[in-house]
C-alpha cells in the first residue's frame, strides 16, 4: 500500500462571494496538488493566485467549495492532524506576551505540557536566537522578531509537516539564512516542509520540487531541476573550430554555441566536419524568475506584483 | 479542558485594561455611594450597576472573534490542536472570569452599603449569583451571534434575544415561565423591582440561566465549526 502523501488536495475549488455582490471570485479552481513526504515543496505564485487560500484550506481555517483533500493522512482540518503540523501564516500575528511564555501558551495548545514544552520552548528560543528576548513582551517586539517568535511556535511541538507562508519575508539576510538552515535541517530530520514564498532565489536554493500556480490552478509541477532546465534551447561546448562560423562566443578557449532544440543535431554535425570536437552539450538552465514570468504571461496572471528575486523590497 | 483554560486565561490576560478599570469603577462607585446611607440611595445602586455589568458583559464576549480574527492571531490558534469549541469555550470562560470578578465586586460593595445604612443584606448573595450566571448567559449569546455577524449587528441581535420578553410586554415583565425561558430579562424585571430582603425563584433564574449559557455555546460552535475563520488577503 502505498505511503499516505504529506499533504494532497483533491480537484479542490473556492468561491468567494461578497455580501452583496453576486460576483464570485474563484480563488482556487480544481486544484489538485501532493506533497510527498520527507520533501521540501516550494509553492509559488502570483499576488491572488490562491496560495493562502489552499494553506488555510489544508489548515481548516476555511472549507473549499468542492473537492477535498488529506493531511498527514487525515482529511483537511483534523485536530489531531494539526498537532503534528507547525503552521507559519502570512504576516503572522501573535498575542501580546512574553515570547517565551507565548512559544509555552502555542505548545500547550497542541498538548504538550511539563518538561516536554519547557525543554522545546527551550530550544526554540535557542535555534531562532530569541534567548536574550525571552522575557520581553512580543507586543514591543519589531517586524522581524515577531517573524522568529512566529516560527518558533510553529516548530515548538517538533511537527512532521512545516507549512511556512512567507516564512522570511521580514527577517534580515542572517535571519534568512538561519531559517534555511532550520528548513533543510528539518528534512535532515524527515520532516516534509511545504513553504510558499515570493523569494524565488530561496525556493530555488532549498526546494525538491516546487508547483507553480496561477488563477488558482497549477500550471506547473516538478523537480527544481527539472522547472529550471529549458528542453527548449541547448549550450553546445566545441573546440577546434572558428567562433565567428558558429556565430558562438569563445570562452576559456572553448567556443560555446547557442542553438534552438531542432537544431542541435545539425549544429553537431557541422562541429564534426569543420574538424571540430564537441565537448558538452546542455540545456539552458532558466532561473526561477525566469521560468515565473514566462508561466505568469501564458497564463494571463502577470501582473504588476510579480515576486521578487532577492527580496522583498 | 486544558486548551479552554488556557485560552481563558490567555482571554483575561488580553483584556487587563477592561478588567482594571470595571474593578476601579466598581469599587468607586461603591465608595461614592457609601458616602450616602440612605436605602433608595443603596437600592439604586443595587438596580443600576448589575445592568451595566450585565451590559458590559455581552460587550466583552461580542467583539472577541472579530477582534482576533482582524488581528489574525485567530490563525496561529486555529491552526493548532483544538477544537473551535474549544476556542468559543476559552472565551466564555475568561468572560466568566471576569464578570465573577464584577459580581463578586457588586455584591460585597452592596454588602457593605446595606451593612452601614442597617438594610437587610438577606438574598444578596443569591442576587449576585444569579448576576453571574446571567452575565455569562448574555456573554455566551453574544458570543453565539459574533460567529456569523458582525460585532454591531451581533450586539443588536443578542440583545433582542436576551430580553425578547420586554419587547412583547411593553417593558413589563411577568415573573413566570417567560423569565425562566429569558433568564437574562428576567434578572433585569427582578432588579428594576429589588426592594431588600430575599428574593424568590432566583434559583430558577440560575439554573435557566446556566442552560441558556449551554445551549448558546453549543449552537455557537455548531455554527463557527463551519465557517470561515479568515479571508485571504490576497
Amino acid at each position: 500500500m502505498p505511503e499516505t502523501a504529506a499533504l494532497e488536495f483533491h480537484d479542490v475549488s473556492k468561491q468567494y462571494r461578497g455580501f452583496f455582490r453576486s460576483e464570485r471570485v474563484k480563488a482556487l479552481d480544481h486544484f489538485s496538488l501532493r506533497v510527498e513526504r520527507g520533501e521540501i515543496f516550494g509553492f509559488l505564485g502570483p499576488n491572488g493566485a490562491g496560495k493562502t487560500t489552499a494553506i488555510h484550506i489544508a489548515m481548516g481555517l476555511m472549507f473549499p467549495t468542492s473537492g477535498k483533500g488529506q493531511m498527514l493522512g487525515a482529511p483537511f482540518g483534523d485536530v489531531a492532524a494539526r498537532r503534528r503540523v507547525g503552521f507559519l501564516g502570512e504576516n503572522v500575528a501573535l498575542f501580546h506576551r512574553r515570547a517565551a511564555k507565548l512559544i509555552e501558551f502555542y505548545g500547550a495548545l497542541n498538548g504538550m505540557h511539563g518538561a516536554q514544552l519547557r525543554r522545546q520552548t527551550l530550544e526554540m528560543l535557542k535555534e531562532l536566537e530569541l534567548m536574550a528576548v525571552a522575557n520581553r513582551n512580543v507586543g514591543k517586539f519589531s517586524r522581524g522578531m515577531v517573524q522568529r517568535v512566529g516560527l518558533a511556535q510553529a516548530l515548538v511541538n517538533n511537527p512532521d509537516l512545516l507549512i511556512l507562508d512567507e516564512p522570511t519575508s521580514a527577517l534580515d539576510p542572517i535571519g534568512r539564512v538561519r531559517v534555511r538552515e532550520i528548513i533543510r535541517h528539518a528534512r535532515e530530520e524527515g520532516k516534509t516542509i511545504f513553504v510558499s514564498s515570493h523569494l524565488l532565489s530561496e525556493i530555488e536554493q532549498i526546494c525538491d520540487r516546487l508547483a507553480i500556480v496561477i488563477k488558482g490552478r497549477v500550471v506547473r509541477v516538478g523537480t527544481t531541476r527539472e522547472l529550471l532546465e529549458s528542453q527548449d534551447r541547448f549550450v553546445i561546448t566545441a573546440t577546434g573550430i572558428d567562433a565567428l562560423m558558429f556565430e558562438g562566443s569563445r570562452q576559456n578557449g572553448h567556443v560555446q554555441i547557442t542553438v534552438a532544440a531542432p537544431q542541435q543535431r545539425s549544429t553537431i554535425e557541422k562541429i564534426w566536419l569543420a574538424g571540430g570536437a564537441v565537448i558538452s552539450v546542455h540545456p539552458i538552465r532558466r532561473t526561477l524568475e525566469d521560468l515565473f514570468v514566462e508561466l505568469a504571461h501564458q497564463n494571463g496572471g502577470s501582473r504588476s506584483e510579480a515576486p521578487n528575486k532577492k527580496d522583498g523590497a | 479542558m486544558l486548551p479552554i483554560l488556557l485560552m481563558a486565561g490567555n482571554y483575561v490576560r488580553m483584556q487587563w485594561v477592561t478588567l482594571l478599570v470595571m474593578t476601579i469603577y466598581l469599587v468607586g462607585i461603591g465608595g461614592v455611594f457609601s458616602v450616602h446611607q440612605q436605602s433608595q440611595e443603596v437600592l439604586f445602586f443595587l438596580r443600576s450597576q448589575p445592568l451595566y455589568v450585565l451590559f458590559i458583559s455581552l460587550m466583552l464576549a461580542v467583539p472577541a472573534i472579530e477582534a482576533d480574527r482582524k488581528s489574525r492571531r485567530l490563525l496561529a490558534v486555529l491552526s493548532k490542536g483544538i477544537h473551535r469549541w474549544q476556542y468559543l469555550g476559552g472565551i466564555l470562560c475568561g468572560c466568566a472570569v471576569m464578570t465573577a470578578i464584577f459580581s463578586f465586586l457588586i455584591w460585597a460593595a452592596a454588602y457593605r452599603l446595606c451593612i452601614r445604612g442597617g438594610d437587610p443584606t438577606q438574598g444578596l448573595g443569591l442576587l449576585a449569583a444569579a448576576l453571574f450566571t446571567c452575565c455569562v448567559a448574555a456573554s455566551s449569546a453574544g458570543l453565539l451571534y459574533s460567529t456569523f455577524l458582525h460585532p454591531l449587528v451581533a450586539t443588536g441581535a443578542a440583545t433582542i434575544t436576551l430580553i425578547l420578553p420586554f419587547a412583547f410586554a411593553g417593558g413589563k415583565t411577568d415573573a413566570g415561565s417567560a423569565n425562566l425561558l429569558f433568564p437574562v430579562a428576567g434578572l433585569v424585571d427582578t432588579l428594576v423591582r429589588y426592594d431588600f430582603g430575599t428574593v424568590d425563584g432566583l434559583w430558577a433564574l440560575i439554573v435557566s440561566a446556566t442552560v441558556a449559557t449551554i445551549i448558546f455555546w453549543m449552537i455557537g460552535a455548531a455554527i463557527f465549526a463551519r465557517r470561515d475563520v479568515t479571508i485571504s488577503p490576497e
